[in-house]
């Protein structure tokens, strides 16, 4: 499940208006998301979240929805420790 | 003990080359081995033990490749006679491998236990001597798991099939294209003066050679790869078919341009994105600076990496060039109030694009075949009519136009120095049909790749049907008589064949 948060911040960094973000979007279904500003989208949720998402995790992900996953496991990694 | 006979064959192959390169390859996956460890094991020194695997293999690419180079740089201190040393086989390959197996581990993946098993991954023979560049978590588990249960006869048949069309690709297509090439580079470094229809068919051709040569080898590797059980990772996607710059180099040498994107590209963006956005001058630009300073570096590096002349950092630049024009275009298009629709352009817009991907392409390739910047711009200059637009003398006659007169800055000429050894109707055949296979036909991944999600357009389809593998390859009548044309070919062919990208 794709958080509103996550929603608005890929929203807030592409700069898109009236979007919707499905469930099952992939990133490049999502306007704008392309090599330039991947790493602009990566950067503004590891600055939101206060997490550390690595590059090779980062890339076998396959949707939005696993990234939200990525998300939650840095989380919880992060509230353990 | 598939592993134990794995690496004895990828050793009897590595060392039928030399016995001090498989020195040089072993004492580099020793000390590749040991300090992945230590990457793994300290929490203090992570950092100290990465950037010291980095500097060693980079080291060793630099002692084989570079030494001319470096000797050159110091040469200001007196004579010191150092010798090129013949370049190891595969050296940028495998210590790119293992650079990035370094890289992996740093961000946290397992290290690889056994030596015997880091061992066979680092020197696999189809894959070490020119690629592709693979990963521990993808060939290395493929490798580890893998069981005499998953031997069968379609996977070798299937591998014989591809090997036999990379051989087809290297052999035959490339090596018709060489010999034109040849001629008009031979013309271009001695300073003769060719004209534009010489100058694009030799560097046509020698577009479709490094193609056919390089994308032949890579299909080799699979296919052997194929039948011991492995799946190596595509290399070649249909590059002259792309649409822009970018769109080439997701599908031009895939393993070093992924290598490339996530080793060096992604975290230089990511470094300076994330310093740039607590910067007030430089926070609302931090994406497009790490975008282009990532893209700048990367393609610098590229060019050195296949070898540490001008002509190869030049042509990476040029590539920077190509780059940035098509992320400025798209930026212009994308500009609030201009209505574009990108994603249905019309098919006269696509094959406008990809004719336009090409020329610049074949424009840089000709930075990587000239032997110095001025013969490149010879070439260059000659491609764009600098010597004499050609026309032939039938065609001028009839239509009264002048050819061979100098004294304007374009002129028209005839072939009054034939370099060719051939007759230029069958080069212009052998293009048209090379042409006709880049442009047009499927590539071998989409010909023999089963599991791969392949997007086919309708005409692929149709071709895929013709061919029996709609639904993926299977053998077939068709396919036997296909690999027995290919073999007949190959069999008579009495050319010695040259590997380009064994010189990198």
């Amino acid at each position: 499940m794709i958080s509103e948060r996550l929603k608005s911040i890929i929203i807030k960094e592409l700069g898109l208006e009236d979007f919707v973000i499905e469930q099952d979007a992939k990133a490049n279904q999502i306007p704008g998301w392309d090599s330039l500003n991947h790493i602009s989208i990566i950067v503004a949720i590891e600055e939101s979240y206060g997490i550390r998402l690595p590059g090779r995790e980062v890339r076998k992900l396959e949707n939005i929805a696993q990234l939200q996953e990525l998300i939650n496991e840095k989380l919880s990694a992060k509230n353990d420790i | 003990m598939l592993v134990p006979t794995l690496l004895a064959a990828s050793v009897f192959f590595y060392l039928y080359s030399s016995i001090l390169f498989a020195a040089i390859l072993a004492s580099s996956i020793l000390i590749n081995f040991s300090i992945g460890k230590r990457i793994n094991l300290s929490i203090k020194y992570k950092y100290h033990w990465l950037l010291a695997g980095l500097f060693i293999n980079v080291g060793y690419i630099c002692l084989f490749k570079y030494t001319d180079v470096i000797s050159g740089l110091f040469s200001f201190i007196g004579n010191h006679n150092i010798n090129s040393y013949s370049l190891p086989l595969g050296i940028s390959f495998y210590s790119f491998t293992q650079m990035g197996y370094l890289f992996d581990q740093f961000e946290g993946e397992k290290p690889e236990k056994k030596l015997i098993n880091y061992s066979l991954f680092v020197s696999f023979f189809p894959s070490v001597s020119s690629g592709p560049i693979i990963q521990n978590d993808d060939v290395g588990k493929q490798l580890r798991q893998l069981t005499f249960k998953q031997f069968n006869i379609e996977k070798i048949t299937r591998g014989f099939c591809l090997l036999l069309i990379g051989l087809f690709k290297k052999v035959i297509l490339a090596d018709s294209v060489a010999n034109i090439a040849n001629e008009v580079y031979r013309a271009v470094n001695a300073k003769v003066n060719i004209n534009s229809l010489e100058a694009w068919i030799g560097a046509v051709s020698y577009s479709l050679q490094l193609y056919f040569d390089f994308s032949g080898y890579s299909d080799i590797a699979i296919g052997l790869a194929w039948m011991i059980g492995i799946n190596l990772p595509w290399n070649f996607n249909s590059p002259y078919k792309a649409v822009n710059i970018v769109d080439f180099w997701r599908r031009w040498h895939i393993s070093l341009s992924n290598w490339l994107n996530n080793y060096v590209f992604e975290p230089i963006n990511y470094g300076y994105t994330k310093k740039a956005k607590s910067i007030p001058f430089l926070s609302k630009t931090s994406g497009l600076g790490g975008y282009l300073l990532g893209t700048f570096v990367t393609m610098f590096l590229c060019g050195l990496w296949h070898g540490a002349t001008l002509n190869f950092i030049l042509w990476g630049l040029f590539h920077v060039v190509l780059i940035f024009a098509n992320r400025f275009w798209n930026m212009f298009k994308a500009r609030p109030g201009l209505k574009s629709d990108s994603k249905n352009q019309s098919s006269a817009a696509i094959w406008s694009s990809r004719l336009l991907t090409f020329v610049s392409v074949t424009f840089a390739w000709v930075l990587f075949r000239t032997t110095n910047l001025g013969s490149a711009i010879n070439m260059w200059k000659a491609m764009i009519g600098g010597n004499g637009f050609y026309i032939s003398e039938a065609f001028a006659k009839r239509f009264g136009i002048v050819i061979n007169n100098p004294g304007f800055k374009f002129h028209f000429t005839s072939l009054s120095h034939p370099i060719f050894t051939e007759s230029m109707f069958a080069i212009a055949v052998n293009l048209f049909l090379l042409l006709l296979v880049v442009f047009l036909l499927p590539n071998s991944r989409e010909i023999m790749c089963n599991q791969c999600k392949v997007p086919r357009s309708l005409f692929v389809k149709k071709i895929a049907k013709f061919f029996t593998v709609e639904n993926g390859w299977r053998p077939s009548y068709v396919w036997l008589l296909i690999m027995s044309v290919m073999t007949i070919s190959l069999v008579t062919w009495n050319k010695v064949a040259e590997f380009l990208y064994f010189n990198f």
